[in-house]
C-alpha cells in the first residue's frame, strides 16, 4: 500500500485516557507544549494548568474540545512533519476543526476561535434546558426509532457508529428514558454522556444564525487535502462547502458509519487517527472491511511506512 | 444446533483469555475462569461485544445481539468462567438462545 491510500482521522472528545499514548509517542510532549502554549494565550490562561498525567478538564465540555483539538493538531503536524502525507481527511463531530487545521484551510488559533464561538452559541441555546447524549449498542436502527417513538419523538439518532451502534440526543429525562428502554430491549452497551448539549441535533438549529455570521468572518482558504463531509459523504474542496459544513455540522447529524463505508469504497485501506487516545480506532473495531488503523506510535513503528 | 465438544470449550476458553490479556494489558496467566472482568481486568461491555463479534465471525454464528442482550439481562455476566459459559451458550443455541428461558 503507498502513502498515496492514508486518511487522516480526527475525533472530537477526550474522553477516555486508557490507552494514552501521549508519554511515548517521540517528539508528542514538546510540541503539545507549544500548541497548548499558544492555545492558553489565544483562548483562555487556564487551558496552561492542563496535566497530562491527571487528566484534568475531562468533565468540562469547552476545555475538553480544546484538549482533544490540541492533541490532533499536535499528531498530525508530526506524522506530516515525518513525511506522512495523508490524501483525504475526515472529523467525527467537532474534529472537523482539527480536519481543517490539518487541510491547511484555517490557522491553529482560527480553530480555537470556532471552538470558543460554536460552544458559545450552542449554550445560548441550551442554557435553559437539560439536555444529554446517549450511545446504544446492540440494537438495530428500527428497534432505536421505535423506542423514539414510545418516548420523545423529538430525540434523534446524532450519529450512527456501526451497523448496531448509535448515538442520541434529546432532552436529558428522554434520554434516560430511552437508555433504560434499550437495555431491556437487549442493548448490550449503554452509555449516557456527561454533556448538556445535544449535539447535531434539532435542538440546535439556532445556532444557525449566530455561527454563519462569525463563520462569514473567520479566514478560510481552500483546503490542500480534501476532507470528507461526515454529514453527507461529499467531499469538501472549496471554502463555501466548508463554511456550509461548519455551520451545519452543528446541529445536523452525522454518520461515521457511512463515512468509513464511503472511504473504503473510494479504495483507501490504512486509517491513521491523528490523537493520542485512539477512541476512533475503538468504534472502528464494529466496522466491517478490511481497512487498518493506526495510532500514531502504530503508524510510526509500522513497516508500512518505511520512511519513518 | 452445533456440536459442543471439549476441544471447542478449550477453544474459547483460549480465545477469550488471550482477548483480554491483549485488551487489558494483562499476563495470561493472571486469568483465571473467577477473575472479574471489570473490577480484576477493568474490561468493560464494548469487549464483551467485540468478543461476540469474534465468536461469530469464528463459527459461522446466526445470532442477533439483541438476543444476546436479552438473555444477559436474565443472566448477567461478571467473570470469566461466565463469559465463557455463555458464549458456549450462543455458539450451541445461536438465535435460539431465548428458548432456553422457556
Amino acid at each position: 500500500m503507498s502513502e498515496s491510500g492514508i486518511v487522516f482521522l480526527f475525533p472530537a472528545f477526550a474522553n477516555d485516557y486508557k490507552e494514552d499514548q501521549s508519554r511515548i509517542i517521540p517528539g508528542y510532549a514538546d510540541l503539545f507544549k507549544v500548541f497548548l502554549d499558544k492555545a492558553s494565550d489565544r483562548v483562555d490562561t487556564t487551558l496552561s494548568f492542563f496535566n497530562p498525567d491527571t487528566h484534568n478538564f475531562l468533565d468540562h465540555a469547552l476545555f475538553n474540545q480544546y484538549i482533544a483539538y490540541i492533541q490532533s493538531c499536535t499528531c498530525a503536524y508530526l506524522l506530516r512533519n515525518k513525511g506522512l502525507k495523508p490524501k483525504i481527511l475526515a472529523g467525527y463531530s467537532m474534529g472537523i476543526y482539527a480536519a481543517l487545521f490539518d487541510s491547511g484551510s484555517i490557522t491553529f488559533e482560527t480553530g480555537l476561535n470556532l471552538i470558543q464561538n460554536a460552544y458559545q452559541e450552542i449554550r445560548n441555546v441550551t442554557q435553559d434546558h437539560d439536555f444529554s447524549m446517549c450511545s446504544i449498542i446492540g440494537l438495530d436502527m428500527d428497534d432505536i426509532y421505535q423506542l423514539i417513538g414510545q418516548t420523545d419523538p423529538e430525540t434523534e439518532i446524532s450519529n450512527q457508529n456501526g451497523e448496531f451502534s448509535f448515538v442520541l440526543s434529546g432532552r436529558l429525562s428522554s434520554v434516560q428514558s430511552i437508555v433504560s428502554k434499550a437495555k431491556k430491549e437487549g442493548a448490550i452497551h449503554t452509555h449516557i454522556f456527561d454533556v448538556h448539549e445535544p449535539y447535531h441535533s434539532g435542538f440546535l438549529r439556532r445556532t444557525e444564525s449566530g455561527f454563519t455570521k462569525l463563520v462569514d468572518q473567520i479566514h478560510l482558504i481552500d483546503p490542500e487535502t480534501p476532507i470528507l463531509s461526515a454529514i453527507n459523504q461529499r467531499q469538501l474542496n472549496s471554502v463555501l462547502q466548508i463554511k456550509s459544513e461548519l455551520v451545519s455540522n452543528l446541529y445536523q447529524p452525522f454518520n461515521w458509519y457511512k463515512t468509513h463505508i464511503k472511504l473504503t469504497d473510494l479504495g483507501y485501506k490504512i486509517f491513521i487517527e491523528c490523537s493520542p487516545l485512539s477512541a476512533l480506532i475503538k468504534i472502528a473495531r464494529f466496522i466491517p472491511g478490511k481497512a487498518k488503523y493506526f495510532s500514531p506510535l502504530s503508524a510510526i513503528c509500522s513497516p508500512l511506512f518505511p520512511d519513518f | 444446533m452445533a456440536r459442543i465438544t471439549e476441544n471447542t470449550r478449550n477453544e474459547v476458553k483460549n480465545i477469550v483469555y488471550n482477548f483480554f490479556a491483549e485488551e487489558c494489558e494483562v499476563d495470561k496467566a493472571q486469568i483465571n475462569d473467577h477473575a472479574n472482568i471489570i473490577k480484576d481486568l477493568d474490561g468493560d461491555s464494548l469487549m464483551f461485544l467485540e468478543l461476540i463479534e469474534i465468536f461469530k465471525k469464528k463459527y459461522n454464528l446466526e445470532i442477533e445481539l439483541k438476543t444476546i442482550g436479552k438473555y444477559a439481562v436474565k443472566h448477567p455476566v461478571s467473570t470469566i468462567g461466565q463469559l465463557i459459559d455463555m458464549q458456549m451458550l450462543i455458539i450451541e443455541h445461536e438465535n435460539r438462545l431465548l428458548e432456553l428461558e422457556k
